[in-house]
């Protein structure tokens, strides 16, 4: 694993305060998230942060979001994600910066991208 | 820790604190405990003041002067310790005035904890008085030893920038004659202490190069100059100053501005110092470090978010400006504002006052808003590049403005808020901008280094660094340019040695060219 950044540590210490176990591996935290809208709704769902993007944890958000290859968008910006078999996704997030829980609102913002998954 | 903090600062609500606490009604000299967190810069490491820990009953004796139990000093360093933080050891000198040395019994009272404190928080003690007279400041650090090592400034960052300097280890320089009017302006004191600030301009374009101008010619005698470009063509109508042969020659922006601001500086020993790095890079941001005030004159979000960061994290004011100018899309003039304000503890942050979407920052840093196949895909905004030189300079004027107000505080008043001047309607508006109550950037006060890691590789800076190969026409070229610029700097020495030597202060001498000419041909030289 790689060395994770206080940013990190505090994205993965606020996901456990939303009850859900974010895992830092290599490049990537992952974390199961479960989408309350669209075609997945109800299921939990495999994504990941690159560390490198959480390293300005809370002041700055992550802006791709890494999935499986089987999670697809009719619309999206997709690139290779450094974990094999998955993308990373661009989907920055507006409107940052005054949430009173930054995990609490990234992970709303996680599951507004999954509910537009195919 | 490895370097003994070089200077203090001190947010204003924690002085405040501090000053209430100290300051006494009737005159005795107090004490107190705060905590401390490091910043550390590349040639200096800053001691921050993030908290009180006032004296509970019992715990300190006031007697004229005043002296504290050991539970006090043991209950304030393990606090210290469990924060990871530092220890400082404050106490007043009621009617004292500028910066203070140490009496025997202080400085035996300090070392005598020296060890303690350094064995339970790992961190040096720092020692703060309070001289009550002008509420300056002066610190010190003691070695768990019991070696003492002076700070050399300490500052109170609110919205003014009060900065006591230990006169040892940065002494003032004296006002030179070319200075005159500057000092009648807010008195010999405050230019002194003025023009001892070190200040770093980010970005040395249009905005960047005519506020280092002003304030070489103002007298700060330390000026620092951070931006990774090289001139074009193409910056000619902003950067004045900037040659044809500094555009042919590819020549970086910051030894152009540095040449600049030698001939423009009155400082009687000026330094520029030359840092051709981006401030998104772990190196660059160490330099930002070592600098008392900053000047934000930078457009992209990656460094504007770590501006915005190191305004709250590290205690040092930054003042930020930028323009938009509104072209319709068929050509001409829809309009043009433009916005200066200071980042600093107290006031709202990048974010908060709108100039900064923090979404833009890990783009900006991956270098996808240079990506047109990203843009085009993402749906965003290519950067607006308008720009006109003549409206540069407003933006100059409000920045060097808001300086003033910081450092001087004219009239008692110091830097107002938010500013935003509208071009159509010529009007100036203070915004109403509030801090997000959950700000990220503005709860990371005084965290020093434990601040948001935005720095990173600079592409795009390293390869501006690299060595930009030169035609035999241009080597030429640049040749005969170093052999001007070498004359015309022994020119300018020549004429400074003769200030004050070849005319006496007052003298006004009107001569009028013996060839002939009318009253426009007269050579007025006042002094």
């Amino acid at each position: 694993m790689a060395d994770v950044s206080p940013g990190a540590l505090a994205f993965i210490a606020g996901a456990a305060e939303c009850g859900i176990d974010a895992v830092a591996g290599d490049d990537v935290v992952t974390l199961a998230v479960t989408p309350i809208t669209g075609s997945h709704a109800g299921l939990p769902m495999q994504v990941g942060v690159a560390l490198d993007e959480l390293t300005g944890w809370p002041a700055v958000p992550p802006h791709w979001i890494h999935m499986p290859e089987d999670i697809t968008f009719e619309h999206t910006n997709a690139q290779q994600s450094t974990v094999a078999g998955w993308k990373k996704h661009s989907r920055g997030t507006p409107g940052w910066g005054n949430a009173e829980h930054p995990a609490q609102a990234y992970l709303s913002h996680l599951r507004s991208v999954l509910g537009e998954a195919a | 820790m490895s370097r003994a903090p070089a200077t203090v600062a001190i947010p204003r609500h924690v002085a405040d604190v501090l000053e209430r606490h100290l300051l006494r009604s009737d005159g005795q000299e107090d004490v107190c405990f705060a905590t401390y967190r490091l910043s550390t810069g590349a040639e200096r490491t800053t001691a921050i003041i993030d908290d009180v820990i006032l004296p509970e009953p019992g715990e300190r004796d006031v007697h004229g002067n005043a002296s504290f139990t050991g539970a006090y000093v043991i209950r304030a360093a393990a606090l210290a310790a469990s924060r990871g933080a530092g220890l400082a050891l404050t106490h007043s000198h009621p009617h004292g005035r500028g910066w203070q040395g140490l009496s025997r019994p202080d400085a035996e009272a300090e070392r005598s904890y020296a060890f303690l404190v350094n064995e339970i928080t790992g961190f040096e003690l720092l020692g703060l008085t309070l001289a009550g007279a002008n509420a300056t400041w002066s610190a010190r650090t003691w070695a768990g030893d019991g070696t003492l090592t002076w700070a050399s400034s300490v500052r109170v960052a609110g919205d003014t920038l009060a900065v006591s300097f230990n006169d040892d280890l940065r002494p003032p320089s004296a006002s030179t004659s070319t200075q005159i009017r500057t000092v009648s302006a807010w008195g010999e004191h405050l230019h002194r202490d003025i023009s001892r600030l070190r200040v770093l301009i980010v970005g040395v374009g249009s905005v960047g190069l005519e506020v280092a101008l002003r304030l070489a010619a103002t007298g700060i005698a330390e000026i620092g100059l951070m931006d990774f470009d090289r001139v074009e063509a193409l910056n000619l109508d902003r950067l004045v100053g900037a040659t044809p042969i500094d555009a042919v020659l590819r020549r970086h922006k910051v030894p152009v501005a540095a040449r600049l601001l030698r001939r423009s500086a009155t400082a009687e020993r000026f330094t520029v110092h030359e840092h051709i790095v981006s401030i998104c890079e772990p190196d660059g941001l160490a330099i930002a470090l070592d600098y008392d005030v900053i000047i934000s004159c930078v457009d992209r979000p990656w460094p504007r978010g770590i501006l915005n960061t190191i305004a709250y994290s590290d205690v040092i004011p930054i003042i930020d400006g930028g323009i938009h100018i509104d072209a319709f899309p068929d050509g001409g003039m829809r309009g043009a504002a433009w916005r200066a304000h200071v980042l600093r503890p107290g006031r709202p942050c990048l974010v908060c006052n709108g100039q900064l979407n923090p979404a833009m920052v890990p783009l900006d840093r991956e270098g996808l808003l240079d990506d047109p196949t990203y843009i085009a895909q993402s749906g965003i905004t290519a950067r607006s590049r308008q720009n006109v030189a003549a409206l540069s300079a407003s933006v100059s004027s409000s920045i060097l403005a808001l300086f003033v107000s910081l450092v001087a505080g004219p009239g008692g008043l110091g830097e107002p808020g938010p500013l935003r001047y509208h071009l159509a309607t010529h009007t100036l508006d203070v915004l109403d901008c509030t801090s997000g109550a959950n700000c990220p950037f503005e709860a990371a006060v005084a965290v020093g280094d434990g601040r948001p890691v935005l720095t990173a590789k600079h592409p795009t800076a390293a390869a501006a660094r690299a060595p930009y190969r030169l035609s035999v026409r241009l080597r030429v070229l640049a040749a005969a340019s170093a052999t001007v610029e070498r004359a015309h700097r022994w020119l300018e020495a020549q004429a400074r040695s003769g200030f004050g030597r070849d005319h006496r202060p007052g003298d006004v001498e009107v001569r009028t060219d013996p060839r002939g000419g009318g009253a426009n041909d007269e050579h007025r030289t006042e002094k």
